[in-house]
């Protein structure tokens, strides 16, 4: 790296962003209490996209996905590992810019390296959702998910909201110099082995070979049953704890291979029916 | 007075995909929009870069003149109603010219409206060019953004609208037009144009090639002299230079290294890692083997080239451990275990997982080698390569890299010790790839890859999916072309409808969820491979016509029926083809008003002529029928028109009594029917 101070540690490579994005108006609501995918679905995200209050949020999740886990032995895939989320609504007119400049906040001169905006569209089948956008090139490494999103729970979004999604430890690993995320510096004299190596090891070990099949079977049923009863109470919010709660039992029967093809189908449709059913409740629509 | 008009629409990065539509239909857009308002420009050109959408177009005059002109509308006799008052038609020609009736005038026994339009500037059409441009390029994929309501393939940010040095008035959802254009991010983020005339070379100043055909050079240009210097030459395989032109703005090229550790990886595997995502150019030494070293194309400024290169050299190394990693795992797994993994992948959601796909290609492959008469090793080996060929999609290396489906089912079979012709045939199932593509260069691979496509055909198609316009999303006119295609090189028979009805068989008896029975399927499936015939047909210069005509003698075989065209065709200009034609289409003309006997009564012939013809179709029409060579069969068929002439020359078909008018009807039909085989004649244009 031929930069003039010490890189930054993973901490403060977060610390940094939060600043960032808190100046840019943007409130820092923090991670979700319950195992998500990814910050997206965050209910800071997935639903305030949703209807037409304005809403500026920033703020790292932890995101689990039991399938990647390699018992820390792999460099960069995790089962457990970091995203830094921005969401804005309405996409601001200049958010190119400001992203820009979240990286020249970070250590990272735009000049200085060749950045691009490469199509890339997302969609979250489960989630009926979709948007428009780019992953972003720093010197030819996929850095950041830019992307409109155009609809969410199966409803059309409007207005449009943007939203970012940094990917935390391979920043880090070009900020810091290192060819795997288990060498980050988290804080001085401490790395991202120290903090998560044993984690890792123990989660894979869990979700691979150990998680209750028949417990996960129930616990599903379970929230299913508890998200309608929540919607019938007119609670969307806790209804839609629900829906992440199925969403990760489902992920974990898939880590055991649990679940057949058959089977696979038809819990990816409860679920986008669960979702579709808390989106349209949060705005107080029918179900069509 | 004229100028150049310049309209560029400022955007955040376009997809590839959306620019060529842009290259492609935005100059004719504005062509039309200015003719249509009398503003008809001298010329025009495009310029598409990732961030802008822009048109030139030359010698547009200041204003439209006025103009006078005189419309006609309905005869005066339809003027009026019986008591005078102005008729409806009378009413609403006058109203669509903003006239009166009683504005219209008479000439030549029709109304007409004398209409005067004022001179209009150009500057009051601005806005109209600006929507009209946004709406006429049909973007492959939209969204919309902020609170606006337009959609478009990605924001627009700025708009400039230049009459000469001019800006005219115009909007695109809040962002006013004016003569602030954007250059290269990190060289000039804004620059004012002065006039339209600048345009080129002032954004070339801000560090934007406007020019996609320039930029394409200059990349050319600068890979060519970089790879000298590595002594060697680039190759572009997966053409990703197509794409690469519309993602850099001011392309500039750098080299880098591959660690020698990599090298032993496979070659495929070495340039799809390459290639894909990243869309670096391998580099080839003159003996062909690469080069631990690639060239990529940059937008960024020269002083950031150590850092661009150690970036990029980075990423392609973690995607080169990834190769190694995969390929490690999967040997250690071999390609048998991957195979019986096969039924935890789902293939379609209705047609089951790649299991039941793999069941059916295997029954496919049989089906096909014995309609075609094919037994021995190259059935074998078919068979077997049938049982193996999804395994490669279990694997974790296509898993990493998709493109090397097939390529990587190769190599684990050639390692598990599998025939040659075993692992050529998985390779080859996916060729050909798209038009003028290699097709099969094994008969075991040929067999595999027909089984393949009817598989993929067969079943989409029965589930109710079906290509539309320009959606085809499951490739399926690709599937049927390739049928075609490898026919034709093998010379194989292919029964249409038996194969379709094996195939749809297969799945009912796996239970999938389809939607059309096995009959309605073949009514579609049948039909769709035949177009793609024709449409080979119609590039090897066959008319439409012809095509029709074979058609018209029912082949299920795409080769024959090929066949057939072509032989109609080769005699279009022949004295048999006219026989037969003229034959048929006397006869057609009696069919088509009457009834026929049910059967011929051979007691009701009375007359020479026709007994005569009763001989002759039953002497052809069987030859005819069973004839395999077309040529020969028209021969045949033409042998047959100077009875059918005879006839009606010799008797009154339609004649008084019903019962033998019934019966020289049926006569007629017979003949008429023993032509079938040669085509429906009637459809030739002659």
């Amino acid at each position: 790296m031929q930069t003039d101070a010490t890189p930054l540690t993973f901490q403060d490579l977060i610390l940094r962003l939060q600043a960032f994005w808190a100046a840019e108006g943007c409130a820092i609501v923090q991670p979700y209490h319950t195992e998500l995918g990814a910050g997206t679905m965050n209910p800071a995200t997935l639903l305030r996209c949703l209807g037409s209050e304005p809403w500026a949020t920033a703020y790292v999740e932890p995101s689990i996905r039991p399938t990647d886990g390699r018992y820390a032995e792999n460099p960069y895939r995790l089962q457990h590992y970091y995203q830094f989320q921005v969401l804005i609504k309405p996409s601001p007119d200049a958010i190119q810019d400001s992203y820009l400049r979240s990286l020249a906040a970070i250590g990272i001169d735009a000049a200085a390296h060749d950045v691009r905006f490469v199509e890339d569209n997302w969609e979250a089948p489960t989630l009926g959702a979709w948007g428009t956008g780019w992953e972003v090139w720093l010197d030819g490494m996929e850095v950041t998910q830019f992307t409109y999103f155009q609809q969410a729970g199966g409803i059309d979004c409007d207005p449009i909201s943007v939203e970012l999604t940094y990917g935390l430890e391979r920043l880090a690993m070009y900020l810091q110099g290192v060819d795997s995320c288990w060498d980050l510096t988290w804080a001085p004299g401490l790395s991202y082995a120290d903090v998560h190596a044993r984690g890792e090891r123990e989660w894979s070990a869990y979700n691979f070979e150990v998680a209750d099949v028949a417990g996960l079977v129930r616990a599903f049923d379970h929230h299913e049953a508890e998200c309608g009863r929540c919607l019938e109470a007119a609670l969307p919010i806790p209804a839609y704890d629900q829906v992440l709660k199925c969403s990760h039992a489902f992920n974990l029967l898939d880590a055991r291979g649990a679940i057949s093809v058959t089977e696979r189908v038809a819990y990816i449709g409860r679920v986008r029916a669960l979702a579709r059913a808390v989106a349209h409740a949060y705005l107080g629509l029918e179900l069509s | 007075m004229t100028a150049p008009l310049l309209i560029e629409l400022g955007c955040e990065e376009l997809p590839a995909n959306a620019c060529r539509v842009a290259e492609r239909e935005a100059g004719l857009t504005i062509e039309r929009l200015l003719t249509e308002r009398r503003l008809t420009p001298t010329a025009v050109e495009v310029f598409v870069t990732p961030r802008r959408i822009a048109v030139i177009a030359e010698g547009v005059p200041s204003e439209a003149p006025a103009e006078t002109t005189v419309q006609t509308g309905p005869p005066e006799k339809a003027a009026r109603n019986e008591d005078g008052s102005w008729s409806k038609a009378a009413e609403g020609f006058a109203r669509k010219h903003g006239l009166t009736p009683e504005q219209l005038e008479v000439r030549d026994g029709l109304l007409t409206a004398t209409v005067s339009v004022a001179a209009e500037p150009l500057a009051t059409h601005a806005q109209a060019l600006v929507d009209g441009l946004i709406e006429g390029l049909q973007m492959p994929k939209n969204m919309r953004w902020g609170t606006g309501t337009l959609r478009f393939s990605r924001p627009i940010r700025t708009l400039v609208v230049l009459y000469g040095d001019t800006v005219l008035p115009a909007e695109v959802q809040g962002v006013q037009s004016g003569r602030l254009t954007r250059g290269h991010r990190l060289l000039q983020p804004e620059l004012e144009l002065a006039t339209v005339d600048d345009y080129v070379s002032d954004l070339g100043g801000a560090g934007v090639g406007v020019r996609t055909g320039d930029r394409r050079e200059i990349i050319e240009t600068l890979l060519t002299s970089l790879a000298n210097v590595h002594d060697a030459t680039w190759d572009d395989p997966g053409r990703v230079l197509n794409e690469v032109v519309y993602l850099v703005e001011w392309p500039r090229v750098i080299d880098g290294s591959i660690h020698e550790r990599y090298l032993d990886l496979p070659e495929r595997v070495l340039v799809t890692a390459m290639q894909s995502h990243q869309r670096y150019l391998p580099l080839r030494g003159s003996t062909g083997k690469l080069r631990p070293a690639f060239l990529t194309v940059v937008n960024s400024h020269p002083e950031a080239d150590e850092m661009v290169r150690a970036g990029n050299e980075r990423v392609l190394a973690g995607r080169l451990d990834d190769a190694v990693f995969s390929l490690a795992k999967d040997r250690a797994r071999g390609i048998e275990a991957m195979a019986a993994e096969l039924d935890r992948i789902t293939y379609h959601q209705r047609l089951g997982t790649l299991a039941d796909r793999t069941a059916r290609l295997e029954a496919l492959v049989a089906a096909v080698a014995d309609g075609a008469d094919i037994a021995g090793d190259d059935r074998t080996h078919a068979l077997e390569a049938a049982r193996l060929a999804k395994a490669d999609l279990a694997s974790t290396l296509v898993g990493e890299f998709a493109e090397l489906q097939g390529e990587t089912g190769m190599e684990y079979a050639r390692a598990a010790g599998q025939p040659e012709a075993v692992a050529l045939a998985i390779r080859e199932q996916y060729q050909p790839d798209g038009a003028g593509r290699p097709v099969p260069e094994t008969l075991p691979g040929a067999l595999l890859a027909l089984a393949d496509r009817f598989d993929q055909l067969v079943g989409v198609v029965a589930i109710g999916e079906r290509p539309t316009g320009s959606r085809d999303p499951y490739a399926l006119r690709r599937a049927a072309a390739g049928i075609v295609e490898i026919q034709s090189r093998y010379g194989l028979a292919l029964d249409l409808p038996a194969l379709v009805a094996e195939t749809h068989a297969l799945l009912v008896a796996q239970t999938a969820d389809l939607e059309l029975d096995a009959s309605a399927t073949a009514e579609i499936v049948v039909p769709f491979i035949l177009d793609r015939v024709d449409q080979a047909l119609g590039d090897a210069g066959v008319p439409v016509d012809v095509q029709r005509a074979a058609r018209g003698a029912g082949l299920v075989d795409p080769a024959r029926h090929a066949a057939l065209a072509q032989a109609l065709h080769a005699a279009a200009d022949g004295a048999e083809l006219a026989a037969a034609h003229a034959a048929v289409t006397r006869c057609s003309r009696i069919v088509e008003k009457e009834t026929p006997a049910d059967a011929l009564n051979a007691s009701l012939l009375s007359e020479a002529s026709e007994q005569a013809l009763a001989e002759a179709i039953t002497t052809l029409a069987p030859r005819i029928a069973t004839e395999s060579d077309p040529i020969a069969a028209l021969r045949e068929a033409a042998a047959l028109a100077p009875a059918v002439d005879a006839l009606f020359e010799g008797v009154m078909v339609l004649a008084e009594d019903p019962a033998v008018r019934a019966n020289r009807v049926r006569l007629v039909c017979d003949a008429l029917a023993a032509f079938q085989p040669i085509g429906d004649l009637t459809k030739l244009q002659r």
